[in-house]
């Protein structure tokens, strides 16, 4: 060998050294948290106070982590952020549906601890707002505005934030508040016109999956709300028990019209018969339809009658029927929790009567105080509901909730 | 018009920010080394075995003894970084928005053959950095962007004590140019109920305003150095070049306003009613009588100490092998203050820094016949900032270079040295946030990984008369 020739092999070692000194600056510890399903990367709720997580009239960081939107997306792995709110929450939720205490020392109706600032992010999940119909979603100051639409959203609307989050998987459950409070009166004309709801619904959905591409989910339908236990039985009004509690509850005598609330009425009172007697704003009278002795509202408002549950769940099947038609066309699967919600009622696990001696479960174990909102336990059922819908449409693995 | 926010303190971080901003990646912190081709080439190890141009001022100021006549050594390098940002929650990737840095050097001496004495003059950038990150980039209220320039001149003596070893060294004048960008987030101000906007609803990284800051200022320092040949095929040699504090004691701050484009959904309570346009709620702040008008800053930023040592072995034919041992003083970057006109506005940065050292190989052979070299090099550095201080602003990690180049002779009398390398690093996880506190821990701080590399390219003139 020659001399020259032995220099190089010591010149290549002396450049070894460097790929030793390289192999000790690695780092182990830059890896990020293990990423889900690349379906569920990034999985958005759009909705009203159900998804938001409201129950029993209020809302808290408590409730808001039992929400369905929350669970579903534990089980898909994912990073979930919902607009925690601080304290005792805006408002608190009910302690009491008696006595109409809240969570929390000197909770009232109007209490409000704002956002919780140490859980303040950019990109949020959850962006469902309580209220919200089907006018919302898509605009900043919508008819259903409420504190809780700046609280959450920040000056942007539900599809904005949504897109901010860059999703690829959303659920949207919309329509609920288009009928509720109209049908709880007793006024379901006042409910969205089919036309108007089509097209609000619509453009939600269509701005949503023009921001997404690529975007899959799930359109949830909207509940019947005849089967929410905040809509009781009328015939309850013959019980002298039932009676005797309503009257003990709103502080008055109520009288009872004969010639209407019969053994075979099948009227529907809304629950918040109870508070408006007791404050005054109702008369203490209850009739179970139209035409009967008593001056109006009795009779009518708050009362739902045969004809007019009629056209409440026409109402509501024509925004399910084109909810299904909107998830068929974009490739979403669709989710319709009125079945489960008949069979619990049918087992007897919704009440039809609210057992108005329980002061903290008097709409069973599925409603909260409010007779509206479901409970932490229904919220599991929906999540279960939805991994089901999913796992079959999509062909994914999400494994329940036990 | 009502008052409806109080700038907190901590949501400006500034000049003093800046001072270890910056993805700089050709040391560590904003260091720089791209000082001379040939150097580059030769991985940096040219404190032991300088480079026999005129750059050898800044490399062992000792040095100038061993060249003849008069020497020019002109070039710059072009610094090409790429840098991103990959954020846990999301998993988006931010790509820095860094333009071509342009590092320019210039070196004169003059040795007469038979005398002892070398005399020159350098001009020379070993600190410095520009960093830049996109519109939406969530760390842009740390750093949208900073810039930092300051160029050191050092004339220079040496002086040949025996016929093997020399001293050297000379003052130094530094110049420097801070400016900083950054956004300011509405999330984190305080409205006059108390509250922040955070907790009325607006979300974290709401940029309203972008405050830009810019100074100059001009510090002194020294560098000396020792070269000796302690046998035929073995130089040795280091250099010392002190710290320089520059007090940026007249920076101007202004800022400007950034529409949010934000519509209140309900009402809270007033003047936070449904339908209120969030940016009219603000306007107020940048007119007179606000507290984001324009103001003066003051900052300092201490240039650290270098500390270089190392040795060469020409013993095998047309080879130099050179290895030097380099240390940083980066320790120093504990605390930094940065003092606005409205001391509302104050704040203290915690950056602790800690002192670095680097380990620097070289190889040069020189082709028989012709007098080209070819080079290549090695460096390796350790990260100068602890793990709660990977930022936006340097988003400082160990790193590597590999470098290589040649010398290419040019007539009898010029030279032209060109000089690449690529600097490699593994990943660091790293914060979008300010440190507000001591007991906040990386765990805690760090939202995502910062990735870096960058490709250097070295072009140096040298002329010998």
């Amino acid at each position: 060998m020659s001399h020259s020739h032995s220099r190089v092999p010591r010149a290549l070692a002396f450049f070894g050294a460097a790929g030793v000194i390289a192999g000790c600056t690695s780092d182990s510890t830059v890896l990020g948290p293990t990423r889900a399903d690349p379906i569920f990367q990034s999985y958005v709720a759009i909705g009203n106070s159900i998804t938001a997580g409201f129950q029993s009239d209020g809302i808290n960081d408590s409730t808001q982590q039992r929400s369905y939107a929350v669970l579903l997306g534990r089980q898909m792995g994912t990073r979930f952020a919902y607009p925690s709110l601080a304290g005792r929450g805006c408002r608190p939720p009910l302690s009491n549906a008696l006595t109409g205490a809240r969570v929390g020392t000197g909770s009232t109706a109007t209490t409000c601890d704002l956002r919780n600032p140490t859980s303040a992010t950019d990109i949020l999940n959850n962006v469902a707002v309580p209220g919200a119909t089907s006018f919302d979603p898509d605009t900043t100051v919508g008819p259903a505005n409420s504190i809780l639409t700046a609280l959450f959203l920040g000056g942007k609307t539900q599809v904005q934030k949504a897109l901010e989050a860059q999703p690829t998987f959303a659920t949207v459950w919309i329509g609920n508040n288009d009928i509720l409070s109209f049908a709880i009166a007793g006024q379901p004309a006042g409910a969205t016109p089919q036309a108007t709801f089509v097209k609000n619904y619509s453009k939600m959905i269509n701005d949503l999956v023009a921001g997404a591409p690529g975007l899959k989910g799930v359109l949830i339908a909207v509940v019947q709300v005849a089967g929410a236990p905040v809509l009781f039985d009328a015939k309850a009004l013959l019980n002298p028990a039932f009676l005797a509690g309503l009257n003990q509850a709103t502080g008055k005598t109520i009288a009872v019209d004969p010639t209407t609330c019969t053994a075979t009425t099948t009227s529907l009172i809304g629950v918040p018969i109870v508070a408006a007697i007791k404050s005054g704003a109702y008369p203490a009278a209850i009739a179970c339809g139209k035409g009967g002795p008593f001056p109006a509202p009795v009779g009518d408002l708050l009362v739902l009658d045969a004809a007019e549950q009629v056209q409440v769940q026409g109402i509501v099947n024509g925004y399910n029927t084109y909810i299904k038609a909107k998830a068929d066309s974009v490739g979403f699967a669709y989710y319709d929790p009125n079945g489960t919600l008949a069979a619990l009622k049918a087992s007897g696990a919704i009440p039809s009567v609210p057992n108005l001696a329980s002061t903290t479960a008097p709409f069973g174990a599925y409603f909260t105080l409010d007779g509206i909102h479901p409970s932490s336990a229904a919220h599991i059922v929906i999540a279960n509901d939805l991994v089901d819908v999913i796992n079959t449409k999509y062909g994914t693995h999400l494994s329940k909730i036990q | 018009m009502m008052r409806v926010l109080r700038v907190s303190r901590y949501c400006l971080t500034t000049i003093s920010a800046l001072a270890i901003a910056a993805p700089s990646v050709s040391a560590q912190g904003f260091g720089l080394s791209e000082i001379g081709s040939c150097a580059v080439a030769r991985g940096f190890a040219t404190t032991g075995s300088p480079c026999k141009d005129a750059s050898t001022i800044f490399w062992n100021p000792a040095a100038p003894t061993t060249l003849s006549g008069w020497n020019v050594t002109a070039g710059a390098a072009a610094i090409a970084i790429k840098g991103k940002f990959t954020q846990d929650t999301t998993g988006r990737v931010w790509d820095a928005d860094e333009p071509t840095s342009i590092v320019p050097h210039l070196f004169l001496t003059y040795h007469r053959p038979s005398s002892k004495a070398a005399w020159g003059i350098g001009a020379y950038v070993p600190y410095g950095l520009t960093s830049q990150w996109t519109d939406d980039f969530p760390g842009r209220f740390n750093a949208k962007k900073a810039s930092l320039q300051t160029i050191y001149v050092q004339p220079n003596f040496a002086w040949q004590v025996t016929p093997q070893w020399s001293i050297g060294g000379g003052p130094i004048m530094g110049f420097s140019t801070v400016e900083l960008i950054q956004g300011v987030d509405l999330s984190t101000q305080v409205t006059p109920t108390g509250a922040t906007f955070a907790q009325l609803g607006i979300a974290k990284n709401t940029e309203f305003a972008r405050a830009r800051l810019k100074g100059s200022t001009t510090a002194f320092g020294a560098q000396i150095g020792v070269l000796g040949q302690v046998s035929p095929a073995w130089t040795v040699g280091a250099r010392f070049l002190t710290p320089l504090q520059f007090k940026y004691d007249d920076a101007d701050a202004t800022f400007t306003q950034i529409p949010t484009g934000l519509v209140l959904g309900g009402t809270i309570q007033a003047p936070f009613t449904a339908g209120t346009p969030v940016d009219a709620l603000v306007a107020g702040q940048f007119q007179a009588g606000g507290k984001l008008v324009s103001q003066k800053v003051s900052t300092k930023i201490t240039h650290p100490a270098q500390i270089q040592a190392g040795a060469g072995y020409s013993g095998y034919k047309n080879w130099l092998l050179s290895v030097d041992y380099a240390w940083v003083g980066w320790k120093r970057f504990d605390v930094l203050p940065v003092n606005f006109a409205d001391t509302t506005l104050s704040k203290t940065l915690i950056e602790s820094y800690n002192n670095t050292s680097a380990i620097r190989l070289g190889a040069e052979y020189t082709v028989p016949g012709n007098g080209l070299k070819l080079r290549g090099g090695f460096m390796g550095v350790a990260s100068a900032a602890p793990p709660e201080t990977v930022t936006p602003l340097l988003p400082e990690q160990d790193r590597n270079y590999y470098t290589l180049g040649a010398g290419i002779p040019l007539m009898s009398r010029w030279v032209v040295d060109a000089g690449y390398a690529y600097v490699h690093t593994p990943g660091a996880r790293g914060r979008i946030v300010e440190r507000s506190s001591t007991t906040q821990t990386a765990a805690q701080l760090n939202t995502g990984v910062y990735g870096l590399s960058a490709n250097v390219f070295s072009v140096t003139l040298k002329a010998s008369f």
